[in-house]
């Protein structure tokens, strides 16, 4: 026995990302007091001396490094589907934070410290929607 | 401020209890944990805390749990926390005492997991990710500790095997708890061996899917003598913060915030050198790769080297982790497990645990919830 919910969305502030994605537009948020550029993206820069300063939008280069990455063998209903599945943790150039994505990789290739590059599907809106590859 | 002591410490068999309810595993936790008291009754507890993870069939269950116990009108309220939800409820629980505020606090902590399959189990997790982020690609808790795993073994070389040896470690202790989930002898080769969850992480490195609860009855120092004549103090307590999704830190190898907690609890208890002046502790095994990590944080050795600290924590070891099987082999009821954890410690420094260290007369107990996002550490003594 169970239920389904359905949600709606809750992008807020940081609609613009989602909105780039479709473009096949890499965005970030960068800091006006700290200078520290955020992707995933965030409305308000974090850091307490700041003071929630409201960050500005800006276009990154779909590109930068792994971090770190996993194979997995089992994930959520959405994505069984899609298993095995690669993801990975990526520094966008120019950020100080990364963005967990999925990579389209043969996984005995990857390394920390690879470059990578993001790819965008037609229509992309989510996060499931990008991918990175190796340059 | 005053001092808390635990007077009391009970857990029903974690396992796949279906034959249970939530309130109905409470109760026999809770009587459990009455047999050891000086005639402690439900009539001396002024408050209730408690702590269970998954809203999804039932929310607000803390409610039945207060209502079957006959609690009322006395206070009670839930404190949620990730993983790391009992070991909240703990801190909230000494505060209290503490304070002033309460004079005997029972905390419960509970969770039912067969409710539902193991995958929807993982998903249910997987919600206390950024559901627009690490969510929305697939990833599930697994996927997050992995990746820090696969940082870790890049940046100081472990081997899977490594991580298999704590998997073992813990599993074999719980062959001696009568109350542990896991009773299977297990060597290196069956973790190694066994199904693929997110790389280096295999079934055998994860903790387990578990129905169960644990409860422990705190009270100031005046008070505990009238409930027991063999009360353990609670010497320190950190709990410290990191950031949601993984990929926002600058450090994914390890737990900043475990190194923070463990520093305020250290601080609080006294503690300059952990591994000399601590006897047993209870690391929060949800995979087998996060006790090798915490054993770098808690600073048992270097960042590093907790490879090297595997034959330490043994039983027989310097300082021996895991006593009790863990989550890993006790088992992983969530809301249950840091209640559960500090159990171990309780009778370990009583001298009744079913995996005694001897003489042990300081523990430690570690605890999280998240990516390592809220961070638990306790010190308890004789």
């Amino acid at each position: 026995m169970g239920f389904l919910l359905e949600y709606s969305d809750d992008w807020g502030m940081i609609a613009p990302f989602f909105q780039g994605l479709r473009e096949k537009r890499l965005y970030g948020t960068r800091c006006p007091a700290c200078e520290r550029v955020y992707c995933p993206p965030r409305a308000h820069c974090p850091s307490q001396e700041c003071r929630l300063a409201e960050t500005e939008w800006i276009e990154l280069e779909p590109r930068g490094v792994l971090e770190s990455y996993t194979l997995l063998g089992l994930s959520t209903q959405e994505h069984l589907d899609d298993l095995p599945l690669i993801l990975g943790l990526i520094r966008v150039d120019g950020c100080s934070t990364s963005l967990m994505m999925r990579l389209e990789v043969d996984f005995d290739d990857l390394v920390c410290g690879a470059r990578v590059e993001v790819k965008f599907r037609e229509g992309a809106c989510r996060m499931r929607d990008i991918y990175a590859v190796l340059v | 401020m005053r001092d808390v002591a635990l007077v009391a410490a009970g857990m029903t068999n974690f396992d796949y209890r279906i034959n249970k309810r939530a309130e109905e595993l409470v109760s026999e936790a809770l009587l459990d944990a009455l047999e050891s008291t000086k005639g402690l009754v439900l009539d001396d507890i002024d408050t209730l805390v408690t702590s269970y993870f998954i809203d999804a069939r039932q929310v607000a269950e803390e409610w039945i749990i207060q209502d079957y116990l006959g609690h009322r009108p006395k206070a009670a309220f839930r404190v949620e926390n990730g993983g790391g939800s009992g070991a909240s409820a703990l801190y909230a629980a000494c505060s209290l005492i503490k304070s002033g505020l309460s004079e005997t606090v029972l905390l419960a902590g509970w969770e039912k997991m067969s409710l539902y399959r193991s995958r929807m189990a993982n998903e249910l997790i997987a919600r206390g990710l950024d559901i627009d982020f690490d969510f929305d690609v697939g990833a599930i808790y697994t996927a997050c500790y992995g990746m820090m795993a696969v940082r870790h073994m890049y940046l100081y070389g472990e081997r899977e095997e490594d991580f298999a040896r704590i998997a073992v470690k813990n599993r074999n202790n719980a062959l001696k708890n009568p109350k542990g989930q896991w009773k299977k002898r297990i060597t290196v080769d069956d973790v190694l061996e066994s199904r693929l969850i997110a790389y280096p992480l295999k079934v055998l490195d994860c903790s387990l899917i578990s129905d169960g609860a644990a409860v422990l009855i705190l009270s100031s120092r005046e008070r505990a003598k009238e409930i027991t004549d063999d009360p353990v103090f609670v010497e320190g307590l950190g709990i410290a913060t990191d950031t949601m999704r993984l990929g926002d830190r600058v450090e994914i190898e390890n737990f900043p915030a475990c190194r923070s907690a463990s520093r305020k609890a250290y601080r609080m208890a006294g503690v300059e050198n952990p591994v000399s002046e601590i006897d047993c502790a209870e690391i929060y095994d949800s995979f087998d790769t996060v006790e090798l990590q915490s054993y770098e944080d808690l600073g048992f050795t270097d960042k590093g080297k907790g490879v090297q600290f595997i034959e330490e924590a043994e039983i027989g070891g310097r300082l021996p982790v895991n006593m009790s099987g863990g989550l890993e082999g006790m088992g992983h009821p969530i809301g249950a497990s840091p209640v559960a954890e500090v159990a171990e410690i309780f009778w370990q420094l009583r001298g009744e645990s079913c995996n005694q260290v001897d003489g042990a007369a300081r523990g430690l107990v570690h605890s999280h919830g998240g990516v390592g996002t809220a961070v638990f550490v306790g010190i308890f003594g004789r």
